[in-house]
């Protein structure tokens, strides 16, 4: 059987490919290593309704999708305290003949549901089949090698959409293998509650749903944040944070979780709830400064493996849906007239710089690395933030003049002036690029 | 040395990694997808896989003072060999075998 391209994986980024070139008549092979597709893949998860629609404008009427999030919580805690910022929005809503703007999704189900999308439009998905290697003849990418007896699979053109253990483009060097700094270990429980359980502890209603965010010392030092989101009948807890802040802090990633679930503001929320799934993935974060060489001859990468993620904004998937497309919309053109040099198929750099893809990628390539730098501020804040809020919400007879005088006292004594105002600057330089 | 029970850093544990481990699903072949290539002793390298690996598949073996790789465990992430690129060659098992996330 000939092919025009071949996809490697079924994930958010192999999906949107596939569904994009089926639909435009192309002959897809995607080549899926788990014996279905998603139960290898794993996030946290939420999806965004408008990176999704644009590849099945009624999604939301037939995927498994779990509950809408309409309010959105960030946490900021000390050792002892917890300063809450939430935001509810009815606009988030579902309405009439229109998604919610944002969905948790469990993707075992999800991934599933998305790959039958591409096979309903004629994609052919070979599961259960590693690929190895890739075929390279005279500097062209014109197939793959699998795990499959004569496993070599040829087609002029070659997608990958391998997730964050890109093994098959890294050997050929299309992008390295990241360091320990540079890719985030996350861990997570699925958790069982009744439905209305869950409605009542989450104060939300049938189409509704809540997310946490959970940022300072819950984390012991490690730079990055623990989430709880809400499914239908499960709740999501986890927490992430990057591989050498495990390592280096003596941490066990599942040991921090307990105490996230422990955590005196988390744990109501959890009573009673039974695990149902424990399951750690790890997230790209080495952001534009590391970007792979995303275009060859014949071959093109998206997804993970192409570390197309925002970490700062917990954004992933809609990266992943959106490259998978373009990637697909350039193979089109790419089959269409017969070129798959790499100078033809550098559109698909060009679509992605157009899109909010890599201009987000680059506005925020210096935030990790500022983070990396600077995780006192992640620890040092958040106590300020604590000790401002508690010195102002405690009534003990001080009058109030005196009590902000006392606070910002306190607060300078903690941290300097001069030293605040060049973090803040310096964050403000990273965060405003 | 250390090994994960004596790591600096021990937070509140109540449900063990081995109960959490129990809620998978595998497909196994019993076929190991993960290899020591480097110097099995070499515990200035190898020892935070102890405690970094989130399914615990590394353990020192207190006898022979080898790394012991309980590669049945794996959850497939990938970190040890992000962590130990040049002591661990870790691959995806076949095709169709290991971990199937009913949820994910």
């Amino acid at each position: 059987m000939n092919f025009d391209v071949i996809i490697i994986g079924a994930g958010a980024a192999g999906n949107a490919a596939a569904i994009t070139l089926a639909k435009g008549g192309a002959k897809v092979l995607q080549i899926e290593r788990g014996k279905f597709p998603g139960e290898k893949n794993l996030m946290g998860g939420i999806i965004y309704s408008s990176s999704l629609e644009e590849l099945v404008p009624d999604f939301w009427k037939n995927a498994p999708i779990e509950r809408p999030i309409t309010e959105q919580n960030y946490w900021v805690s000390d050792k002892k305290t917890v300063t809450k910022l939430g935001y509810s929005d009815d606009a988030f809503k579902a309405k009439t003949e229109a998604p919610a703007h944002a969905y948790t999704v469990l993707r075992s189900e999800f991934d599933k549901w998305m790959a039958g999308e591409a096979k309903k439009h004629g994609a052919m998905l070979l599961p259960a089949t590693v690929v190895l290697d890739l075929i390279v003849e005279e500097g062209k990418v014109v197939g793959v090698v699998t795990d499959r007896p004569n496993g070599e699979i040829r087609a002029p053109l070659v997608i990958s959409g391998e997730g964050v253990n890109a093994f098959v483009s890294w050997k050929r060097n299309f992008g390295n293998k990241p360091k320990p700094d540079e890719v985030a270990l996350v861990v997570k429980e699925v958790i069982e509650l009744p439905e209305d359980v869950i409605e009542d502890r989450f104060q939300i209603s049938a189409n509704e749903g809540a997310s946490y965010e959970i940022f300072g010392d819950i984390t012991k030092g490690c730079l990055g944040y623990a989430f709880l989101y809400t499914n239908r009948k499960t709740v999501s807890i986890g927490v992430g944070s990057l591989v050498a802040d495990f390592a280096n802090n003596e941490i066990a990633s599942y040991e921090l979780l307990e105490h996230v679930k422990n955590h005196k503001s988390i744990k109501p929320f959890l009573k009673g709830g039974k695990t149902i799934e424990y399951a750690g993935h790890l997230i790209p974060e080495g952001g534009y400064k590391k970007l792979p060489t995303l275009v060859a001859d014949g071959f093109l990468m998206s997804g993970d493996a192409a570390l197309m993620v925002n970490a700062v904004h917990r954004e992933g998937s809609n990266f992943a849906f959106v490259s998978g497309r373009l990637a697909g919309e350039v193979a089109l053109e790419a089959i269409k007239n017969k070129d798959f040099s790499s100078n033809f198929l550098n559109a698909y750099r060009k679509k992605l710089e157009d899109s909010f893809i890599l201009k987000d990628l680059r506005s925020y390539e210096d935030v990790f690395p500022f983070f990396r730098k600077r995780r006192d501020i992640l620890n040092d804040y958040p106590q300020l933030i604590s000790y401002a809020a508690k010195s102002l919400l405690t009534v003990d007879g001080t009058p109030k003049g005196k009590k902000k005088k006392n606070m910002v006292k306190g607060v300078l004594k903690m941290k300097s002036p001069a030293r605040i105002v060049k973090d803040l600057y310096n964050l403000l330089k990273v965060l405003g690029k | 040395m250390k090994d994960s029970s004596d790591k600096k850093n021990s937070v509140t544990e109540t449900v063990s990694i081995e109960d959490k481990l129990f809620t998978i699903n595998y497909d196994h072949n019993h076929e190991t997808h993960i290899t020591c290539i480097g110097d099995p002793k070499e515990w200035e390298v190898l020892n935070p896989l102890q405690w970094t690996c989130p399914a615990k598949v590394y353990t020192k073996n207190q006898d022979s003072g080898n790394l012991d790789i309980d590669f049945e465990n794996c959850i497939e992430c990938g970190t040890c060999q992000i962590l130990c690129p040049d002591h661990i060659l870790w691959v995806y098992p076949k095709g169709g075998y290991g971990i199937r996330n009913r949820c994910g």
